[in-house]
């Protein structure tokens, strides 16, 4: 177990940038106390991972959906969490349906078909979702930031 | 969190337009100050990582985004509780002795019992 998690910790500079936002300037990190975090973060991972499947399971589901890892956070005492995860889902939302009417747009132009059964474009989802992700959301063009209520 | 809203400004379109270049650089440069992204931790790392577990099949896009969200929550979380021991400390570096003493006095924390000990 140990030696998967050295092959798939989070990239260190990623996980040292979130962690020197969060604190006051001016603040160092010891070297040691980087590679922790990042350690930290893939043991994060796994335990939410675990518990948001004990929650699919619960329902007598194979997939875990976007409800079971937020009943999962709620359960492991991370409520805090909730809020800004709701309001980040949002946008998420918005951002893949702008990207399913662009396809389908896309395709009725086209008039080739290229989906699978289930209607879903066949090839690189991740990839390019992953781009829009951290890109921000310029793709969509209806999608406009409105201060979240705090 | 009081932060996290900086973190979650996503870029509203650009409209420039009757501004003088001063003021489009200055706020340039705001933006780039403010995370524009929505994500900063590799969602397909992530997705890796939570197919170590077995037991786990499938997971929704939705599933994956708010494990990897959730997971740069964490880190300014934990980064937060551990620099309160820094400061107790009155030291100006983070050590791994503040994220262990962190742990130990967080209870939510406690799934890190162990875990940093090699």
């Amino acid at each position: 177990m140990a030696e998967k998690l050295e092959d798939l910790n989070l990239p260190n500079a990623v996980v040292t940038r979130i962690i020197k936002e969060a604190l006051p300037d001016g603040v160092n990190i010891a070297k040691e106390a980087r590679t922790a975090f990042a350690k930290s973060a893939s043991v994060y991972i796994l335990y939410i991972t675990s518990a948001a499947n004990m929650e699919a399971t619960g329902n007598n589901r194979k997939t875990i959906s976007g409800q079971d890892v937020l009943q999962a956070i709620g359960n492991v005492e991370f409520n805090k969490f909730l809020g800004p995860l709701q309001d980040v889902l949002e946008y998420f939302r918005k951002m893949q349906k702008g990207k399913k009417d662009a396809t389908a747009k896309r395709k009725m132009q086209k008039g080739r078909k290229s989906e699978d059964q289930n209607g879903n474009e066949v090839g690189d989802k991740d990839n390019s979702m992953e781009a829009e992700l951290y890109n921000g959301l310029e793709t969509s063009s209806d999608v406009i930031y409105d201060s979240a209520d705090q | 969190m009081d932060e996290s809203e900086d973190s979650l400004v996503v870029n509203s379109k650009d409209d420039s337009s009757g501004k003088d270049a001063e003021h489009i650089q200055e706020e340039n440069e705001q933006e780039e100050e403010k995370s524009e992204k929505i994500l900063r931790l590799p969602f397909a790392r992530v997705r890796h990582i939570m197919k170590i577990d077995p037991d786990v099949h499938h997971a929704s896009q939705e599933a994956v985004f708010l494990i990897t969200k959730s997971t740069e929550l964490f880190i300014e979380s934990l980064a937060k509780e551990a620099y309160a021991h820094t400061a107790q400390g009155k030291r100006r570096t983070l050590q791994k002795k503040d994220l262990d003493s962190a742990i130990e006095s967080a209870d939510c924390l406690a799934f890190l019992e162990g875990v940093l000990d090699t």
